[in-house]
């Protein structure tokens, strides 16, 4: 890979995110889910970045948070920290003005996760594709429809699906529409935000290699949200595994798989499937219950169910701690044995 | 004539066809596909959405939506005690059927909160079941179900039986299911993508909790999933399907160490583990199940196969024998073939 650390397109800072939610009678009760709580991650230019957890873990709203559809509670997203043309640290998303994100809304992209609720059956695929490009007006593209064409091709769909509508496609190629439309506008950064769990088995690769192609060919960064560790383990650069609304654990794919430094990864990894019959787990796995994001437990979110815990765990927050280079886990038992 | 059934079989299905019939048209979902499940076995459908399997279960329960749908041939003979029942003959919405569906054979599905009554207490709905299959009184009832809900791994069952399925998780409402459908000590367990709908560790968890439960209670289960990780997991058998035939079915580790039909070996190829490296090129299989040959007559995975040859175009291929227990339907396992 070609990426270093010191050209970043994202710098998530200690970012949180708090959405309300009525309780008690009438719903009179006001009190906060913490979907993202205190997160920091820094995406570099080119790479694929895998974004791992169960539901409720805080990923989707991570990735709406990025595309200015959530507004954070506090921390900061430094989009191109290094760009001084967007501000002295790039442009901060968290603050960023409505005529700040007509500059950059273009440059960030999503797909979403089920291609039959994201597509408008009313219209027809050509005229979705090269709707974007009319909006951004002539100045950007002169023949939407030529383009459109263009994109079409490039996700493996033809001229002859211009005219169809969305109904008349499959799953999978439904997808590949989304994605024709998400590159429509050249943008930096892509956000697959589960994009491939709807799709068959045979129809998942299909998408995912279409995926990590343009990402070589347009030189996109992806955001690759899942939580199949499998798909991440074959797309992703780099791992982060989330837990509870908080970074678990981020490193290079293959540490965090080979040298797992968070118990919560390391329970992730047990309980994940091998497709080898040889290799059944001999017991049953005793796992616990995800708390309630409303009620996170106190110290380490992650210490009721953990087999580690001590009174530290229960009391305090652990900080990330650097374990390798690029590797952090927060976790106050990074140097426990496994 | 009353239908036999070998000794150590529960189930038994032979040449099943299940076809949507609108007037004079009949459109065939299910083509003519055999199989058995012996005692305390657990036999795996396997295949993309589409292929036949759910539909296949809902026929064995009796809860095939008909019309339109409606089995056209074939029999599936089921155990139930000392008596053998040919359940495509039964009337499904007749009293024998009643008697047999929750008692001798019964259903999970994927997703809990649609198959739990969400106005009736959980242990009321098992203790409903429990009363109307096995004639215990109130009081007897109630020990049963708590005895389930304890067997499931439910945590202070005396609280959970009183709450509301709403009030429970995915994966304890999705064990309510399981303590329902083993209440009444079935000889058949149809469990439907069960845990598709859960996170990882709950599957894991879930996964162990029938497997042992079906071995202690000597339920043999039919288990229909499109992942391969699990079937790798639970089945003792396997029986790959692709639109509406079963192609290869075998014992779990034939089917994965040593498969023969090239849409196994392709399905194979093309799942993304844990333990794929990363960035490896799995082969994606070619196509989309949408992609029919030009000749009804031909095989009907041949337009995907990267196998075939003149044979294939001509003719659909018998079920071969690989071995005693291992078949096949492709005609690379034709013997002198070019």
């Amino acid at each position: 890979m070609s990426t270093t650390a010191s050209d970043p397109v994202l710098e998530i800072d200690r970012l949180s995110v708090r959405f309300p939610v009525k309780h008690g009678l009438f719903g009179l009760g006001r009190r906060e889910v913490h979907a993202v709580e205190d997160f920091s991650l820094t995406i570099r230019r080119g790479e694929t970045i895998g974004i791992v957890g169960e539901s409720g873990c805080g990923k989707s709203t991570l990735a709406r948070t990025i595309m200015g559809l959530n507004t954070p509670a506090a921390g900061s997203l430094r989009f191109r920290p290094q760009d001084r043309s967007l501000g002295p640290e790039g442009l901060d998303l968290a603050k960023a003005s409505s005529a700040d994100w007509k500059k950059v809304r273009r440059k960030v992209q999503i797909v979403f996760q089920d291609p039959f609720s994201s597509l408008s059956p009313k219209q027809k695929v050509g005229s979705i594709v090269a709707e974007p490009l009319i909006v951004q007006g002539p100045s950007f593209c002169r023949d939407p429809q030529a383009r459109a064409v263009d994109l079409l091709e490039r996700v493996g769909l033809s001229r002859r699906d211009f005219d169809r509508y969305p109904h008349e496609f499959s799953g999978g190629q439904r997808q590949r529409i989304m994605i024709a439309r998400a590159i429509a506008l050249d943008p930096e950064v892509l956000i697959a935000d589960e994009a491939v769990s709807a799709l068959d088995v045979s129809i998942r690769l299909q998408i995912i290699t279409l995926l990590d192609e343009l990402k070589e060919v347009l030189g996109l960064t992806l955001i690759f949200i899942s939580h199949d560790l499998g798909v991440v383990r074959v797309v992703s650069d780099r791992i982060a595994i989330m837990y509870l609304g908080r970074l678990a654990e981020v490193g290079a794919n293959r540490e965090v798989f080979a040298a797992p430094r968070h118990p919560y990864t390391r329970m992730l990894l047990a309980s994940t499937p091998i497709p080898d019959p040889d290799r059944r787990p001999a017991e049953a796995p005793a796992f616990g219950e995800l708390p309630s994001p409303i009620d996170p437990p106190p110290g380490c979110v992650f210490h009721p169910r953990c087999g580690l815990a001590d009174a530290t765990c229960r009391q305090i927050v652990p900080p990330p701690v650097e374990v390798a280079p690029g590797h952090r886990a927060r976790c106050h038992h990074t140097g426990a044995a496994v | 004539m009353t239908p036999t059934l070998h000794e150590d079989l529960q189930l038994q299905v032979r040449d099943l066809e299940i076809a949507v019939v609108s007037g004079a048209e009949r459109k065939p979902v299910v083509k003519g596909i055999s199989f058995d499940i012996r005692r305390n076995e657990t036999v795996c459908l396997v295949g993309e959405s589409g292929c036949g399997k759910s539909v296949t279960a809902l026929a064995v329960m009796g809860l095939l939506q008909t019309p339109p749908m409606r089995i056209v041939g074939g029999e599936i003979l089921l155990r139930a005690g000392e008596e053998v029942f040919d359940l495509a003959r039964l009337d499904p919405r007749g009293r024998a059927f009643r008697r047999l569906r929750g008692a001798a054979v019964s259903m999970i599905f994927q997703e809990p909160m649609t198959s739990l009554n969400p106005v009736h207490r959980n242990g009321a709905q098992i203790v409903e079941v429990i009363r109307r299959h096995t004639g215990l009184g109130r009081r007897a009832a109630w020990q049963r179900m708590l005895e389930m809900l304890r067997l499931v791994g439910i945590p202070s069952p005396e609280v959970r039986a009183r709450q509301y399925p709403h009030e429970l998780s995915g994966g304890m409402r999705q064990r309510v299911m399981i303590a329902l459908a083993l209440a009444c000590r079935p000889g058949l367990l149809l469990a439907d993508e069960p845990t598709t709908a859960l996170d990882v560790t709950t599957q894991a968890q879930i996964l162990t909790q029938i497997r042992e439960l079906s071995r202690s209670s000597r339920t043999s289960t039919l288990f229909i999933t499109h992942d391969l990780g699990v079937v790798a997991q639970i089945a003792d058998r396997v029986h790959v399907m692709y639109l509406g035939e079963v192609v290869e079915s075998g014992p779990v580790r034939e089917i994965f160490h040593r498969p023969r039909h090239p849409y196994t070996r392709g399905l194979l190829a093309s799942v993304p583990s844990i333990e794929s490296e990363p960035f490896s090129r799995l082969t994606p299989i070619r196509g989309t199940v949408a992609d029919l040959p030009e000749n009804p007559a031909a095989c009907p995975f041949e337009p995907r196969c990267e196998s075939g040859f003149g044979l294939c175009r001509g003719r659909t291929p018998p079920l071969f024998e690989v071995s005693t227990s291992h078949r096949s339907k492709c005609w690379l396992e034709q013997e002198g073939r070019p």
